[in-house]
C-alpha cells in the first residue's frame, strides 16, 4: 500500500523528534490495522507540526480508512499544499474523494498522479473504477426513472469492460427483474453475491428478488444470511416479516416488523407494513395508530395513506369509513399516481356504485401500473360486463385467469 | 375489533336458547383424530332436517365419521344417528330401527323425496362411498345406493337436490371435494415446534362434481359428463340451487375450498355452462379466493333476485354476492358490512333465514377453524361461538350474536347446521353438529308478536317436495330447496317473517312446471299446505 511509501520516506529523514516519534508509532498502528490508536498518534504529531507534509498525509489516510471522509479530504489537501509534488498523498485524496462520490475531482487528481508516474499501478485501477462508477450512476438514473432496458445495457457495458463491482451486478439484477426476466435477474444477483458474499444488502436484495419471482425457499435463505450477517439490518427484517406472511405466520410477521420499526423508526416502509399486519390480526386500533403516526411523520409517503385506506375498507363499518377511506386514496393518488392498489380500491368502489364508466378510468390505470394483478383484470371484467363490452370482458376475463394459472403453477 | 362503531339501526330482538340436554339429542360428532391429522377429520358434521315419519313435526338426522384408516364405523359411537320429533322440544334416538346407523366415513345429508311417494329420503355423503336411503314409509330406510346406480369411489362432501329440467322427478348434484388417501398424508404445520396441521387444499387435486338424473323408476342415471358439470375440477365443499336468472330452470352454485367457486348456469337443454367468474360469484370482490364453505342461495334482501352467502375462514370475510337487476351479481361483503363483521370468524352453515320474523332475512353461522392448531400461527381461535347477523332492513347486517343468549357465546368446534321450526312456534330454530361435544339445538325464544307463515308444497306435475317453487309474498320472495348450510340440508316447508301483519293478503307461487298460483288473504301463523294445481 502507499503507506509503504511514506515509511521509506519516514526513515529518509532525520533523527527522531518527538513529533516524529509520533508519525512512527501512527505509521505503525495504521499498518496493524488499529486506525483509532493510529490516529490518536497522527493527530499528536501534527499539533506538534502543523506543516510536517508527511504526518498530515498520513493522518488524511488514516481518517479515510476510518470512513472519516470530509476530514480527510481536509488533511491530504494541506498535505499537497506543503508538497504538490507527492503523488502518493494525490494518489490517496483522489481516493477519497472517489469514496465520497466527487468523481470529477477524483478524476483530476488522478489523471495528474499518472500524468506523473504512468506506472502508478492503484491510480491506473482508480480511474478504471472512477469511469465505472459514473458508467454506473448512469445507470442508476436509468433505472429510476424506469428505463430498465437502457440501464441494463450501461450495466452490461461495464461488465463487458472489466467491472467487478458487486453493485454493478446488483443493480443488473433489478433491471432483469423489472423486465420480468427472472433467470437473468437471479444469474446476475448470485455474481453480486459471490463477489461480496457478506454484504447482507446484497443478500437482502436477493431475496426481494426471489420473494418477488416466488422462489420463497430460496428467499428465505436468503434472507436468513442476511440476517446472521447483520440481525440489525431493517432491510432484511422486512423482507424476512414478508416472508413470515408468505408462510402464513402472521404472529412471526408483527414481531419482525416490530423489531424493524424499533431500530428504525424513520423507515415509512416498515411503518408500512408494520401497520398492514396489525390489521390482518385484526389489531385494528393499533394499526390505525401506526398508519395515523406514520402519516404525521411521513405525510408524503403515499403508502401510507393506501394502506391506511385499505383498513378503513376492510374492518371499518362502511357507511363511516368508506368517505374517509376514499379521501385518503385521492391522497394517496395525488401523492403518488403510480400507485395501482390505489386506483384499484377506488375504481372497485365506483363500480359498487354501479359507475362503471368512471370506474374503468381507475382500473385501467390500475391495470397499465400493475399488469400481473388478476383482480384487477376481474374487476375490469366486471366493469365492461356492466358496460355490455362483451369482447373486453373476454379479453381481461382470459388475463385473469393466465394471470392465475401461472400464480398456481408457482404455488405447485 | 371494529374501527368504527356507529349506533346500530334497532332491529327485532333475535335470542336462543340451547336446549340439547333437555330435548334429548345426545349426539357427539367424532372424528377419529389421527395424530397425522387426515384432512377428512375436520370436514365432518353434516345435519339433516326432515319429516321422516310424516308426523308433522321436523326430526333430525346427523351425519357422523368412523374410524381411521379403517373408515368403518366399529363402534356405535361413529354411527350416524336419527333423532325422531316427538313435539314440546322433546325428540327420541330412532336410528336403529330406522336402519340409519350408516356405513364408512360420512360427511352430508341431504334430504328429499327423490320417488315422489310423500315420503322423505336421504343421501349420506361420505368419503369413498355415499349412500341413498330410501324412505319405506314405515319408519325404516333402505340402502338403494346400488340399485339406484348412486356411484361411490370420490370423497364427497355433500349432496343436493333439485329437479333440473323440469319433470317433475328431482335430482341429485354430489359435491365431491379432494382426491384423499389415508397413506403418507403430507406434513404440513412447523416441524421445529412440532406442531402438525391440516394441510391447505392445494397439498390435494381436486375433483370433478357429479349430476344424477333420476329416471323416475328407482334409478339415476350418471350425467355428470354430457351435463357439462364433470369438465370443471373443482374442491366442492357445498352446493345451493337457484333460479338466478329468472328462466324458470334451477342453477346451481358449488363453493370450492381455495379455488373459484361454481355457478352452473342451467341452460335448459341438460346441459350447464359454468359462469361464475362472468357472473362474478368466483371470487371475493378483490379476486381473492376464499376457503369456501358452507352455503346459502336466496333472496336476502327482497328484490326478487336470489342471492348467495357462503362462509370461509378467518381474514377471508364471509362474501355476499348481491345479485341486482342493474348490475347482476356484485360482492356485497363490504357494503352489506357482513364483510367487517365476519373478518375474525370461520364460518362453515350459513343459512339466511327470517329469525325475528320481521320480514327480513338474518344470517345465522355455525362457526370454528378448520384447523385446530390454528393459535399457533393466526389471531384467531379454533374453537369458536356461533353467530348471528341480524338484517336491519336496508341491506346491511348488525352483528346481534352477543345477545343473542346465554350460553350462545360457548366457543365450540362447530361444524353442520341445519334450521327448522321444531315446535311449530313460526320462529326458525338451528341445530349444529360439533366435533366431540354434544351437538347444540338452538331453541328460537326471540320477544315479540312478529306474525309468520310457512308454506309445506305438494307439487303434482312438479317435483312432490316443489323444490324450486318460487313463492312472492308482498315485498317478500323465497324459494322451497333443502340444500342450505355446509354438507346439510334444512327441509321444512318455506318460511316467511310477516312483521305485524295480520293476513298475507296475497301469495304467489310459481311452480318448477310453470304453474303459477294465486292464494289471497291468508291468515297468518299458520303451516300452509299448498297443493300444486293441475294447470
Amino acid at each position: 500500500m502507499v503507506i509503504c511509501t511514506l515509511l521509506l520516506m519516514l526513515a529518509a529523514q532525520a533523527a527522531p523528534t518527538a513529533e516524529r516519534q509520533h508519525v512512527e508509532r501512527g505509521y505503525r498502528l495504521a499498518q496493524n490495522g488499529d486506525l483509532k490508536a493510529a490516529e490518536t498518534e497522527l493527530r499528536q504529531a501534527v499539533a506538534l507540526e502543523p506543516k510536517d507534509a508527511v504526518a498530515l498525509a498520513l493522518l488524511g489516510i488514516v481518517l479515510s480508512q476510518a470512513q472519516k471522509l470530509d476530514e480527510a479530504n481536509t488533511y491530504l489537501e494541506r498535505a499537497l499544499q506543503l508538497d504538490p509534488t507527492d503523488t502518493n498523498a494525490r494518489y490517496n485524496l483522489a481516493l477519497n474523494q472517489f469514496r465520497m462520490g466527487k468523481q470529477e475531482a477524483a478524476r483530476a487528481n488522478v489523471d495528474r498522479v499518472l500524468e506523473e508516474q504512468p506506472d502508478h499501478k492503484q491510480a491506473a485501477a482508480l480511474i478504471d473504477l472512477i469511469r465505472a462508477k459514473g458508467g454506473y450512476n448512469a445507470a442508476l438514473e436509468q433505472y429510476r426513472a424506469g428505463h430498465f432496458a437502457e440501464s441494463q445495457a450501461q450495466l452490461e457495458g461495464l461488465i463487458a469492460g472489466g467491472s467487478q463491482d458487486p453493485g454493478v451486478f446488483s443493480l443488473l439484477a433489478w433491471c432483469y427483474h423489472r423486465q420480468s426476466r427472472p433467470d437473468d435477474a437471479l444469474r446476475a444477483m448470485r455474481k453480486a453475491i459471490e463477489l461480496a458474499p457478506s454484504d447482507a444488502a446484497l443478500l437482502s436484495n436477493a431475496a426481494q428478488i426471489l420473494l418477488e419471482n416466488r422462489e420463497t425457499k430460496a428467499a428465505y435463505a436468503a434472507v436468513t444470511k442476511a440476517l446472521e450477517l447483520a440481525p440489525e439490518n431493517v432491510q432484511a427484517l422486512k423482507i424476512k416479516g414478508l416472508m413470515d406472511l408468505e408462510h402464513g405466520d402472521l404472529k412471526q410477521a408483527l414481531a419482525t416488523f416490530e423489531r424493524a420499526v424499533e431500530l428504525d423508526r424513520w423507515d415509512p416502509e416498515a411503518l408500512e407494513r408494520l401497520g398492514t399486519v396489525q390489521r390482518m390480526l385484526f389489531q385494528s386500533r393499533e394499526a390505525a395508530a401506526t398508519f395515523e403516526n406514520g402519516i404525521a411523520r411521513f405525510p408524503r409517503y403515499a403508502r401510507l395513506h393506501e394502506a391506511y385506506a385499505k383498513l378503513l375498507l376492510d374492518n371499518g363499518v362502511p357507511a363511516g369509513a368508506e368517505p374517509r377511506a376514499v379521501a385518503l386514496l385521492e391522497k394517496a393518488l395525488a401523492l403518488d399516481a403510480s400507485l395501482a392498489e390505489a386506483h384499484y380500491e377506488l375504481g372497485k368502489l365506483l363500480l359498487d356504485d354501479g359507475k362503471a364508466s368512471q370506474a374503468l378510468q381507475h382500473l385501467e390505470a390500475a391495470a397499465k401500473l400493475d399488469p400481473r394483478n388478476p383482480a384487477t383484470h376481474l374487476a375490469l371484467a366486471s366493469a365492461y360486463r356492466l358496460l355490455a363490452r362483451s369482447s373486453d370482458q373476454s379479453r381481461e376475463l382470459g388475463t385473469y385467469r393466465e394471470l392465475q394459472a401461472e400464480k398456481a403453477r408457482h404455488e405447485d | 375489533m371494529f374501527l368504527i362503531l356507529l349506533h346500530a339501526a334497532p332491529v327485532s330482538p333475535i335470542r336462543f336458547l340451547n336446549v340439547a340436554s333437555t330435548a334429548g339429542i345426545d349426539f357427539v360428532l367424532e372424528n377419529s383424530a389421527t395424530p397425522e391429522k387426515q384432512v377428512i377429520e375436520t370436514m365432518v358434521g353434516g345435519v339433516a332436517t326432515f319429516d321422516f315419519d310424516g308426523d308433522g313435526r321436523t326430526d333430525i338426522f346427523f351425519s357422523n365419521g368412523a374410524a381411521i384408516p379403517l373408515l368403518e364405523k366399529n363402534v356405535p359411537k361413529y354411527h350416524n344417528r336419527l333423532f325422531r320429533n316427538l313435539g314440546g322440544m322433546k325428540f327420541k334416538d330412532v336410528t336403529e330401527e330406522a336402519g340409519l346407523a350408516g356405513a364408512g366415513y360420512c360427511h352430508g345429508a341431504a334430504a328429499a323425496d327423490y320417488d315422489n311417494d310423500g315420503h322423505v329420503d336421504l343421501f349420506v355423503a361420505g368419503v369413498r362411498s355415499s349412500r341413498l336411503y330410501r324412505n319405506l314409509g314405515n319408519g325404516k330406510f333402505e340402502d338403494v345406493t346400488q340399485k339406484a346406480g348412486i356411484k361411490g369411489g370420490a370423497w364427497a362432501i355433500a349432496g343436493g337436490w333439485f329437479d333440473y329440467d323440469n319433470d317433475g322427478l328431482l335430482d341429485l348434484f354430489v359435491a365431491n371435494y379432494l382426491k384423499w388417501s389415508p397413506q403418507d398424508p403430507p406434513y404440513c404445520g412447523d416441524r421445529q415446534r412440532k406442531i402438525r396441521s391440516y394441510c391447505h387444499p392445494r397439498f390435494y387435486e381436486g375433483l370433478p362434481n357429479a349430476l344424477y338424473h333420476n329416471r323416475g323408476d328407482g334409478t339415476f342415471e350418471d350425467v355428470s359428463a354430457s351435463s357439462g358439470i364433470a369438465s370443471y375440477i373443482g374442491k366442492a365443499m357445498s352446493v345451493s340451487f337457484a333460479d338466478y336468472d329468472g328462466d324458470g330452470f334451477m342453477d346451481i352454485f358449488v363453493t370450492n375450498d381455495k379455488m373459484p367457486n361454481f355457478l352452473f348456469h342451467n341452460l335448459g337443454n341438460g346441459k350447464f355452462e359454468e359462469v361464475a367468474l362472468e357472473r362474478g360469484v368466483a371470487l371475493r370482490g378483490d379476486g381473492g379466493e376464499v376457503s369456501g364453505m358452507g352455503t346459502d342461495f336466496r333472496d336476502y334482501d327482497n328484490d326478487g333476485l336470489p342471492d348467495i352467502v357462503c362462509t370461509a375462514l378467518a381474514g377471508e370475510t364471509f362474501p355476499l354476492f348481491r345479485n341486482t337487476p342493474k348490475t347482476g351479481f356484485r360482492d356485497w361483503g363490504r357494503r352489506s358490512w357482513l364483510a367487517t363483521l365476519s373478518l375474525e370468524r370461520s364460518g362453515w352453515s350459513p343459512g339466511l333465514f327470517d329469525l325475528n320474523n320481521d320480514g327480513w332475512k338474518d344470517l345465522f353461522t355455525s362457526n370454528a377453524h378448520v384447523n385446530d392448531t390454528v393459535e399457533s400461527f393466526e389471531a384467531t381461535t379454533y374453537r369458536l361461538a356461533n353467530s348471528v347477523f341480524a338484517s336491519a332492513g336496508d341491506g346491511t347486517f348488525r352483528d346481534v350474536s352477543a345477545e343473542a343468549g346465554a350460553g350462545f357465546q360457548a366457543p365450540r368446534a362447530h361444524r353442520g347446521a341445519a334450521f327448522a321450526d321444531f315446535n311449530d312456534d313460526g320462529k326458525i330454530d338451528v341445530v349444529v353438529s360439533a366435533i366431540g361435544e354434544r351437538a347444540e339445538l338452538w331453541e328460537n325464544v326471540s320477544p315479540g308478536e312478529n306474525s309468520w307463515l310457512i308454506l309445506k308444497l305438494q307439487g303434482v306435475r312438479s317435483n312432490r317436495d316443489g323444490i324450486g317453487a318460487r313463492i312472492r309474498i308482498g315485498t317478500q320472495y323465497n324459494h322451497m330447496t333443502t340444500s342450505v348450510g355446509y354438507a346439510s340440508s334444512s327441509y321444512f316447508g318455506v318460511h316467511f317473517g310477516l312483521g305485524q301483519a295480520k293476513f298475507a293478503e296475497r301469495i304467489e307461487i310459481r311452480w318448477p312446471s310453470g304453474i303459477e298460483q294465486v292464494l289471497a288473504h291468508v291468515p297468518v301463523n299458520q303451516v300452509l299446505r299448498v297443493r300444486e294445481p293441475e294447470k
